[in-house]
């Protein structure tokens, strides 16, 4: 009998072992629907979406611009700095700071930067800026990698190291730099927007505020505003413009409020500092008391409910993604593509943030709407992915149609970039589900929030230490996963 | 008699709007004849071959230049594709579940052939280029067309086993074209032999009239002598 040794049956071991690891967390998260009368809730949303207030006033416009200045200040200081970071990537310490830098959220950066310098422009600028430098300075260095320059060889040994640099690798990868960088304007605008939640005055401020008062109308304006602005940026950010446009942004956005040192002071030497230390006597069991109790009561449960809350998302974007590329992929579905990539479209550019938030409204709070906000908005991702790698594979002239096609050869030749992109993906989806605690459920968010609400901000920062653990460790076995798959040059972006 | 003819091109131009590859060519082919394309790289062989392949699409078994597996699957799915139309969705479905023992058994046989009875169910991305070749002309056996058309199927596999597989192809099919570039192959073993250079069939004769310093000139871009005998 012949061996079966087929990569398409490891492919099937791993993906097996995700949908029973997923289906076990199903089964231990909390999936309650706790509101009673989810329909009512939901005819008046899907009214609101479908006949959005027209009243175009003042406010819109102050939170478009503010959303756009946002992002693209925080991101300009964030691409450069990660330009600076990255000819340093490879030394062990720039690499960990940065893997640090993004391992935490921007709303958690916001909240840290909220107590030390107010809600002022420079907290959302930082919040943008701080973990997109840690990612920039990983993924420039990993792109100026794969340049094959030999920037050695080429110049005469006698030339700066800066300017072989600039000359070699920088002046040979700079498009797609470019690329990267503008995909990545995409998310800081996502970004912004969720900034809003803490109080910034982007779109997703005004989106809450809609939505808590019931003004369904006028929140269905502005997620049409935030669909736009997204689906148009290629229409209205020239690349010639941007210096143009960074120079507004700044004289755009309220720099007013002083920076007061104080506050920044007292917050990193004091506030920070675990309560049992700012005791006049320092007693170790204290500490050891306070820590255990954190461990016990915050940052155990905070942690499990963010893992099955993370890996029962992944088991559903999955799924999701497998369902949707199809509706996106020219071969497959010829023209009604389009309709497949508008779909896709609304998916990637709704913040998980808010279609959570927007799902709570109608089931009430569970971890039924996380799971459903994660899949759809990564799963619409990693959709539209598949389907772009889908148009760009060379068929057989001789090759089948429909689900025949589907089956022998598009889905097992996408397949391993499936799982690099799930695999990548799953950081992420940890990341997120760590933030939707905001929004109540138990992760480590929630706790995080609390902290923050109860002015107990050493503990808030003890547990945002533990979320970037969490998301590091998740992250390296991200990174064992892809390389055991050899998936490692499928991830694109 | 034209229920003989396999193909047939008339004053046929191939190539794309500004760059023509093949200008106004005639060819015939007649149903059980084997044929020899050679020429170049960039005369236009596999050019011509696709457009012989559009021609017939129903009848024909194409075997194209880059093997074009789905390499994450076994060797025995690759070959089974070639009968994907066969069958409804559902049965190929769940083929890919588990192999139907009908098709195992045929497969199985035909792996025998090829030289990769032990290859069978593994994944090609774990074999060899020849093996992968043989796999692709597998696929292509497996389709039991009337016309095998193959594009360099035979580039990579050693000379004893190549001779073996084209007997087989030649057998199992009423009318063979391939493009070679082996030419002691092309003049031994074909009936025909047409040769491409400069956009135009440069020669198209029996086998048994050509030199092999014919087809060498035309490799050398000597046109003058590869016609001139």
């Amino acid at each position: 009998m012949a061996i079966v040794d087929s990569t398409a049956a490891r492919y099937r071991t791993i993906s097996l072992i995700i949908a029973a690891v997923g289906l076990v967390a199903l089964l231990l998260a909390d999936l309650e629907i706790s509101n009673h009368d989810p329909t009512s809730e939901l005819i008046r949303l899907l009214h609101g979406l479908v006949q959005p207030s027209l009243d175009v006033s003042q406010y819109l416009f102050d939170a478009v611009f503010n959303t756009i200045a946002f992002a693209l200040v925080g991101l300009a200081i964030g691409a450069a700095c990660g330009l600076l970071l990255a000819p340093y990537h490879h030394l062990s310490i720039v690499r960990q700071s940065c893997a640090f830098l993004r391992s935490i959220h921007e709303l958690f950066w916001a909240l840290i930067f909220l107590q030390m310098f107010g809600l002022s422009t420079l907290t959302g600028v930082l919040a943008i800026a701080v973990p997109y430098a840690g990612i920039f300075a990983k993924v420039y260095d990993d792109i100026l990698a794969q340049c094959p320059i030999d920037s050695q060889l080429v110049f005469d040994p006698r030339c700066s190291r800066f300017s072989r640099w600039a000359y070699g690798p920088l002046a040979q990868c700079w498009p797609a730099l470019v690329r990267y960088t503008s995909y990545r304007f995409e998310c800081a605008l996502r970004s912004a927007t969720v900034l809003g939640f803490i109080g910034l005055p982007t779109i997703g401020y005004y989106l809450e505020t809609a939505f808590n008062q019931g003004l369904y109308h006028q929140a269905g304006a502005l997620l049409l505003l935030m669909f736009a602005l997204v689906a148009t940026i290629k229409w209205w950010l020239h690349r010639r413009l941007i210096p143009l446009y960074l120079f507004a942004a700044w004289w755009y956005l309220p720099w007013h409020s002083a920076l007061q040192w104080q506050y920044l002071v007292r917050f990193v030497t004091e506030d920070i500092i675990p309560a049992p230390l700012k005791a006049d006597t320092v007693q170790l069991d204290a500490l050891y008391r306070w820590l255990s109790d954190l461990w016990l009561v915050q940052i155990l449960p905070g942690s499990w409910a963010t893992l099955v809350l993370s890996v029962a998302a992944l088991l559903m974007t999955a799924l999701i993604s497998l369902l949707l590329w199809p509706l996106a992929s020219r071969v497959l579905s010829g023209r009604a593509q389009v309709v497949g990539h508008g779909l896709l479209l609304l998916l990637r550019s709704t913040p998980e943030l808010i279609i959570t938030f927007v799902i709570m409204l109608v089931i009430g709070p569970s971890m039924l709407p996380a799971i459903i906000a994660l899949a759809l908005h990564n799963g619409g991702i990693i959709a539209y992915l598949l389907a772009r790698s889908s148009d760009r594979l060379t068929l057989r002239p001789d090759c089948s149609r429909g689900l025949n096609l589907w089956a022998y050869e598009l889905q097992p030749t996408l397949y391993p970039s499936f799982l690099a992109f799930l695999f990548y993906r799953f950081e992420v989806i940890l990341r997120e589900s760590a933030i939707l605690g905001m929004l109540g459920i138990t992760t480590l968010g929630f706790y995080i929030d609390s902290a923050f609400e109860a002015m107990f901000f050493d503990v808030a920062f003890v547990l945002i230490l533990v979320t970037a653990l969490l998301n590091m460790a998740v992250n390296h076995l991200s990174i064992l996963l892809r390389r055991y798959f050899d998936l490692d040059k499928l991830v694109l972006v | 008699m034209t229920a003989d003819v396999a193909f047939s091109l008339i004053e046929q131009s191939i190539g794309y709007k500004n760059h023509q590859i093949l200008n106004r060519i005639n060819l015939t082919i007649n149903v059980g004849e084997t044929v020899a394309i050679v020429g170049a790289s960039g005369s236009g062989k596999s050019s011509l071959l696709n457009t012989l392949y559009a021609q017939q699409r129903e009848k024909s078994a194409l075997c194209p230049q880059q093997s074009m597996l789905v390499t994450s699957l076994s060797v025995y799915n690759n070959i089974y594709m070639g009968q994907l139309h066969h069958h409804n969705v559902f049965y190929n479905l769940l083929n890919l579940a588990r192999p139907w023992r009908q098709h195992r058994q045929q497969i199985s046989q035909l792996c025998t052939l090829l030289g990769l009875k032990s290859k069978i169910f593994k994944s090609v991305d774990r074999l060899s280029g020849g093996q992968q070749q043989r796999t692709a002309v597998g696929r292509a056996l497996y389709q039991q067309k009337s016309i095998f058309l193959g594009d360099e199927p035979l580039s990579s596999i050693d000379p004893i086993q190549g001779a073996a597989l084209l007997q087989e192809i030649k057998q199992r099919h009423q009318t063979v074209v391939i493009v070679l570039h082996n030419k002691e192959m092309a003049l031994n073993e074909f009936d025909r032999v047409i040769a491409l250079a400069d956009g135009q069939i440069m020669i198209d004769c029996a086998a048994n009239l050509l030199s092999p310093q014919q087809i060498d000139a035309i490799y050398h871009q000597d046109i003058a002598s590869a016609v001139a005998e």
